[in-house]
């Protein structure tokens, strides 16, 4: 495995009202091609700042971010666009489809945007939505919703998936099933997650876990042994 | 300030735009109002104002010359007029100096000087008012405008066969003619180039005209308190003996009356298109709250959570309507007075106000006020409404993002093979109706508030450009004097110029149907016009009938079949006072012509009794010379005939014939002398003619014997006689019997004598006539001395009435001959007055006047067959046969289309006309097209603002309608984006779904712009001018351009928008 994700020195600071808030400190990381990453830590560490940095949704105040040995924080608006289509694959919270396409336009949406997207009706079947394809946003469940999500974020075929707390607006065993198609993923596609939860149990499913406090990492193991999704509570 | 304020402050701030765009909109249709109703009012005022201080009129009397004494007694006599002037009204052709060679019919009105007029008075505006002794006058604005008169420019007004100059003296505005109107339907501007107004001073215009001491017209004042219908019918019964020719209050003087409806149309389009425009608001208002509500669900459920009371949450999201209301009224209102000024201004000049006088009007504040919060919070109510009955629990569940909707369409066919990124503007649209209909709503009101305005100048455009394409295809209109016989058109055809000429018959008469009535223009036109067109509307062609013109259409609820009725009482009324005229110039000349024959009559009398009497003392005092003469050898033959029957029995008989002539010569032997003695002549002398003519007589027989019949017959005793004569004389010519004198006296008698009738009366008679004419410097014919000589005493009356009767009947004027006898009768009785004579005579030639001409009907009622494409006013139309039969004008025609053959000019033909016929005046077809587009295009400036306010708040409304569709939607850009979209991709989404709906919106615009333009056209539309709703295709394409227009301009917003997308925060969020 080579390093896919390298974080040197990344600081993320806000303006808000008259103060700075610092929300990542000089922060350097490397991520492996194919890991598993959790990013855990309380509201407000910074996580999310993290995951849109790696992202390219953000820029760091300071600092470099080299994905397969690009540095896409000197990329401009037009190149960090293409840079998503190429190598990230989101998934938000709040699921954030469009409506008005179906569950497989919505990942068809996204496979347009590349030259070789996997299959959006294997993918929507891998996760579990063999029989829902043409089923509208409203017509689904939010754990539906988030697998045609991640479907979506997958299509593309992209080397990093970031996820933002996905189960965040689920219910305890939505939430685990989508876990585990993370995880399925992760293993089958082997695609790198960096996955961000407050939710510390989670951890234990991910091959390296990072946690975050006021902007700086305070503690980062790799898990020898992690456990199915499924078999995680909280 | 409650929290809740500050929230919607806040909120305010937050959807700024928003907010702003409706305020505009609200702010739009109160200036609007504002600015028409204070124009409209400040008009009214600026009219009032100078009636009032040029003290107008309340009726005007208008009747034959009275003179003024007449006149002032009987208005002095009746209840309620309570101030009146006289004036002398004369319209007579009169010239400009800038002009010159062109005639318009000037009337004059005669006013006090150097005072100037008490009632209806006027104002100078350039120069001097009249000094009242020179030759001068003052000129009407308007009229003096159109001929561009100056002071101390010359007007030639024509008198009689004489052009009289005047100098112009002053440049004047009168209350009676603030719009330029000849009559009601006399009005567009073109009038004065044919009809104008001038002032002229009482005693000039005595002068002038010959009328001293005259008044045909009184203006007057009335006591308010007593009813003006009471007054107008006084006045028509005192002055009905002085041939009443119309009364016409105040409120249906033209000018008055026209100034109204149009002062009156801005008043309707001054609430019209301010309810237009903010029913637009009110719609932009309801979209811009129901949307911040649906935004704003989870907080509203947290409100209520919190202990907020529905009727809190109803008034919060209710205060943003109200906000919006008084913000756009107070905007509105300052817009609104400021605009008011210049479209005062701009309806001020067209109707000729001297002064604009403006006022403020507390009340429309207050209504436009209640008008703004009125739309406003009628649109704010219904999402306030749900806004307060949201379910807390579910409120705050509700995630934010728009996924509720699901898109019922998901597409056929092509659609469905589309990328889907291009599947998503359609889809979009189908997924929440409400939104995908209001903004449909919005882009179909902004559409038309661009096309309606607009629609104005194409339907203008259109009418005029139909009109005189397809209507008016003459090129000069001539209307004459005076009736002229339709073969006049005839001889116009002819003229080298002249491509084609066709008569027409014009006159304004009353019209009625079931409970309206209206004045019209009745023109009757040929069959199958070439040069006016009935371009009609709607009509049934297999319906005999009348065609009616588009006013008719537009302004009344007439239809096909309905029943019309033509008033022709005043055509009825004109007949017959024309007839009386006819009357009374016929009676003048029957006088004359009576007078003359019968003063003929009577010459010929004297002259023929003077000759009878003449003949009678010839014959008295033949001589007896001559009875000696003429008188034996008549006697002689008679004798002779009667002897000749005495000695035969039959014709075969044979006599002796000298023993017959001796026998007769005894026998007259014996009498002569007795007869002789008698007349005192000397009997020997007698006895010698005797002899002779014995001798002579004797001399014509050859043989002593002779068939008695060949006695009598070959040659007649009298032929015999006259022959013997002549011998007689020549041998008493040669004998010594004779004196001189009585052989001179032979001669002469033989010479001259030509007796023929051998009578004894007859030959006296034949005697005295032929002494008669030797006597008689010009003697008679012979017959008529014949007669005389003939008559007895007593029936000399009769004979010398046969001769007058025998020698005036080839002589008498046409018509008089069978009236020959009563004019002798007449003539004869001296002492008769010819009164009755001429009165017998004239009623019998006005008969035969009125059955060769039968009088119009009183009315006349037709079907409707038809309505055709002519905006000018109230027009009826008939062909021109049938109004000559109605009208009583057979044979006549009132004017002549003429079309002028390429390659020459209309003014040649105009002055040739002028030059051929008595022409009242002449309008070309281009002089008449300049002056409608002339006044139409004083309505530009009005219409160009309504327009700038359509494209302002239909720009407006798109641009709000984008933006907020585009804020509803930031998420699902947002996440694109996350996914690797780029902007342009995204705006063309964004692009697509709202050109989708600009092309919808516009589609569904089409039909609610003919509507309210029709509606707004309807407002503008009176009995005066009527226009067709028209919309050029090019209209709607500019609509649609300025929609697509905002729409790349919202779309370059969306981009900024976009790009400035906080994407991390966006995609975070749960709400935005």
């Amino acid at each position: 495995m080579g390093r896919l994700i390298i974080l040197k020195d990344v600081s993320k600071n806000y303006r808000l009202g008259g103060s700075t808030v610092h929300a990542l400190r000089n922060i350097s990381l490397d991520i492996e091609k194919g890991e598993f990453v959790t990013i855990i830590g309380p509201s407000g560490s910074g996580k999310t700042t993290l995951l849109n940095i790696v992202g390219g949704i953000d820029r760091p105040s300071s600092g470099k971010v080299l994905v397969e040995g690009i540095d896409i924080t000197s990329m401009d608006d037009s190149r960090l666009t293409l840079f998503r289509r190429k190598y990230v694959g989101f998934i938000f919270q709040f699921f954030n489809l469009i409506p008005s396409l179906t569950a497989l336009e919505n990942v068809e949406l996204a496979a347009e945007l590349v030259d070789n997207p996997l299959d959006p009706v294997k993918v929507l079947e891998d996760v579990g939505l063999g029989d829902k394809l043409n089923r509208f946003p409203g017509e689904l469940s939010g754990g539906e919703q988030q697998r045609v999500a991640i479907a979506r974020a997958l299509v593309k075929n992209p080397p990093i998936l970031l996820c933002d707390e996905p189960t965040g607006e689920l219910d305890f065993e939505t939430g685990r099933r989508i876990l585990k198609v993370l995880r399925d993923i992760n293993r089958e596609y082997d695609k790198t997650i960096l996955l961000v939860t407050h939710n510390t149990p989670l951890s234990k499913m991910a091959d390296r876990v990072i946690r975050l406090r006021s902007g700086v990492v305070v503690e980062e193991y790799h898990v020898d042994t992690p456990i199915d999704p499924l078999e995680i509570t909280w | 300030m409650s929290i809740l304020n500050t929230k919607l402050f806040r909120d305010i701030k937050l959807n700024k735009l928003q907010f702003t765009a409706v305020i505009i909109i609200v702010a739009l249709g109160i200036s609007f109002y504002i600015g028409l109703i204070y124009s409209y009012n400040n008009l009214r005022y600026s009219i009032d104002k100078p009636y009032e201080d040029l003290n107008f009129a309340d009726i005007w009397l208008s009747t034959s010359y009275i003179s003024t004494s007449n006149y002032s007694s009987i208005l002095d006599s009746i209840d309620g007029v309570r101030e009146y002037e006289l004036r002398l009204i004369v319209e007579a052709p009169a010239m400009f100096e800038t002009r010159p060679g062109e005639f318009s019919t000037a009337k004059i009105i005669s006013v006090p000087a150097p005072d100037k007029p008490r009632i209806n008075d006027l104002l100078v505006v350039d120069g001097e008012y009249l000094d009242g002794v020179s030759n001068e006058v003052l000129v009407e604005k308007s009229f003096a405008a159109h001929h561009n008169l100056s002071i101390g420019d010359t007007v030639y007004i024509k008198v009689g066969e004489t052009l009289k100059p005047f100098r112009v003296s002053g440049i004047v505005i009168s209350p009676e003619y603030l719009w330029p109107a000849k009559s009601i339907l006399e009005h567009m501007p073109d009038v004065l180039r044919r009809w104008g107004v001038m002032y002229m001073s009482q005693k000039v215009m005595y002068k002038t005209f010959g009328l001293d001491g005259f008044a045909n017209e009184a203006v007057i004042k009335i006591d308010e308190s007593i009813n003006i219908d009471s007054i107008i019918q006084a006045l028509d019964n005192a002055f009905s003996e002085y041939g009443v020719k119309e009364i016409v209050p105040r409120e249906l003087q033209p000018s008055n009356n026209i100034i109204s409806l149009m002062v009156d149309s801005l008043r309707s389009l001054a609430i019209g298109i301010p309810i237009f425009f903010l029913t637009v608001s009110a719609i932009a208002t309801y979209i811009v709250l129901s949307r911040l509500i649906r935004m704003q669900t989870r907080n509203i459920g947290l409100l209520i959570a919190l202990g907020y009371s529905r009727r809190d949450i109803l008034l919060h999201y209710l205060e943003y309507s109200l906000l919006i209301g008084v913000l756009g009224s107070a905007i509105g209102i300052v817009l609104g007075l400021a605009i008011s000024m210049p479209v005062t201004e701009i309806f001020a000049t067209q109707v000729n106000l001297p002064l604009i006088y403006r006022d403020f009007y507390p009340e429309y504040i207050l209504y436009s006020i209640v008008l703004s919060l009125g739309f406003t919070s009628f649109a704010g109510i219904i999402p306030s409404l749900k806004a307060s009955r949201m379910s807390p629990a579910e409120s705050m569940r509700y995630l934010g993002i728009d996924i509720g909707g699901i898109p019922r369409f998901r597409g056929l066919g092509l659609l469905n093979r589309l990328p889907n990124l291009w599947r998503i503007p359609y889809r979009n649209m189908f997924r929440r109706w409400s939104r995908t209909i209001y903004t449909i709503i919005g882009i179909a009101l902004s559409f038309s508030m661009i096309v309606v305005p607009i629609s104005f100048y194409d339907s203008m455009d259109y009418s005029v450009n139909d009109f005189f394409g397809k209507v008016q295809v003459y090129d000069v209109k001539a209307y004459f004097s005076k009736p002229y016989n339709a073969n006049i058109v005839e001889d116009i055809n002819g003229w080298n110029e002249v491509s084609k000429a066709e008569p027409f018959i014009e006159m304004y008469v009353r019209a009625s149907a079931e409970d309206n009535e209206w004045t019209i223009v009745l023109r009757g036109i040929v069959d199958d016009s070439s040069l006016y067109g009935l371009n009609t509307i709607v009509a049934d062609d297999g319906r005999e009938g009348i065609l009616l013109s588009r006013a008719f259409y537009s302004s009344t609820d007439l239809s096909i079949g309905d029943k019309i009725t033509l008033d022709l009482k005043p055509v009825y009324s004109e007949y017959w006072r024309k007839m009386n005229e006819t009357y009374n110039d016929l009676k003048g000349l029957v006088t004359e012509n009576i007078t003359v024959l019968i003063n003929q009559v009577r010459t010929m009398r004297e002259d023929l009794i003077l000759a009878y009497h003449l003949l009678g003392d010839i014959k008295g005092n033949l001589s007896i010379t001559s009875k000696i003469f003429f008188g034996i050898p008549y006697a002689y033959v008679s004798t002779w005939i009667e002897v000749l029957g005495e000695v035969s029995t039959s014709p075969s008989d044979t006599v002796d014939v000298y023993l017959v002539n001796d026998m007769v010569y005894q026998f007259m032997a014996s009498n002569v002398s007795s007869f002789a003695n008698q007349s005192g002549v000397e009997a020997s002398l007698a006895l010698d003619y005797l002899s002779m003519y014995h001798q002579a007589w004797n001399s014509s027989f050859p043989s002593r014997y002779y068939n008695v019949s060949t006695l009598l017959y070959s040659p007649s005793p009298f032929e015999r006689g006259e022959y013997v004569l002549d011998e007689t004389i020549t041998i008493l010519m040669s004998s010594q019997a004779l004196t001189p004198d009585l052989l001179s006296m032979l001669k002469y008698e033989h010479m001259y004598l030509n007796i023929t009738n051998w009578s004894d009366e007859a030959l006296i008679n034949d005697v005295a006539i032929e002494l008669f004419k030797e006597l008689s410097p010009q003697p008679p014919p012979d017959d008529i001395i014949t007669s005389l000589v003939e008559a007895q005493p007593q029936q000399l009356d009769k004979v010398i009435s046969d001769i007058i009767r025998s020698e005036l009947s080839e002589m008498v004027p046409e018509g008089y001959s069978k009236y020959l006898d009563e004019v002798i009768r007449y003539a004869f009785d001296t002492s008769s007055d010819i009164e009755g004579l001429v009165r017998l005579i004239t009623d019998d030639l006005m008969r035969e006047i009125i059955a060769s001409h039968p009088p119009p009907l009183k009315e006349y009622t037709a079907e409707i067959k038809g309505f055709v494409d002519d905006p000018a006013g109230l027009v009826m139309y008939l062909p021109i046969n049938v109004v000559q039969n109605i009208t009583s004008m057979n044979g006549l025609v009132t004017g002549v289309f003429i079309d002028v053959k390429d390659g020459y000019p209309v003014d040649e033909v105009k002055r040739k006309i002028y030059g051929e016929y008595e022409i009242l005046y002449t309008e070309t077809t281009e002089e008449t097209r300049r002056d409608w587009q002339n006044m139409l295009q004083l309505y530009t400036g009005f219409i160009d603002i309504i327009t700038l306010f359509g494209v302002i708040i239909s720009s407006t409304i798109i641009f709000n309608t984008l933006s907020i569709n585009l804020r509803e939607r930031i998420k699902e850009y947002a996440t694109m984006r996350t996914l690797g979209f780029k902007i342009r991709e995204i705006i063309g989404i964004l692009g697509i779904e709202h050109f989708i709906m600009v092309v919808i919106g516009s589609i569904v615009g089409v039909p609610i712009s003919i509507y309210a333009s029709r509606y707004f056209l309807g407002l503008y539309n009176s009995e005066f001018f009527s226009f067709d709703t028209v919309i050029y295709s090019t209209t709607y394409l500019f609509a649609v351009s300025v929609l697509i227009g905002v729409l790349f301009l919202t779309l370059a917003t969306a981009v900024v928008s976009i790009k400035r997308i906080d994407l991390p925060r966006i995609i975070k969020e749960s709400s935005i």
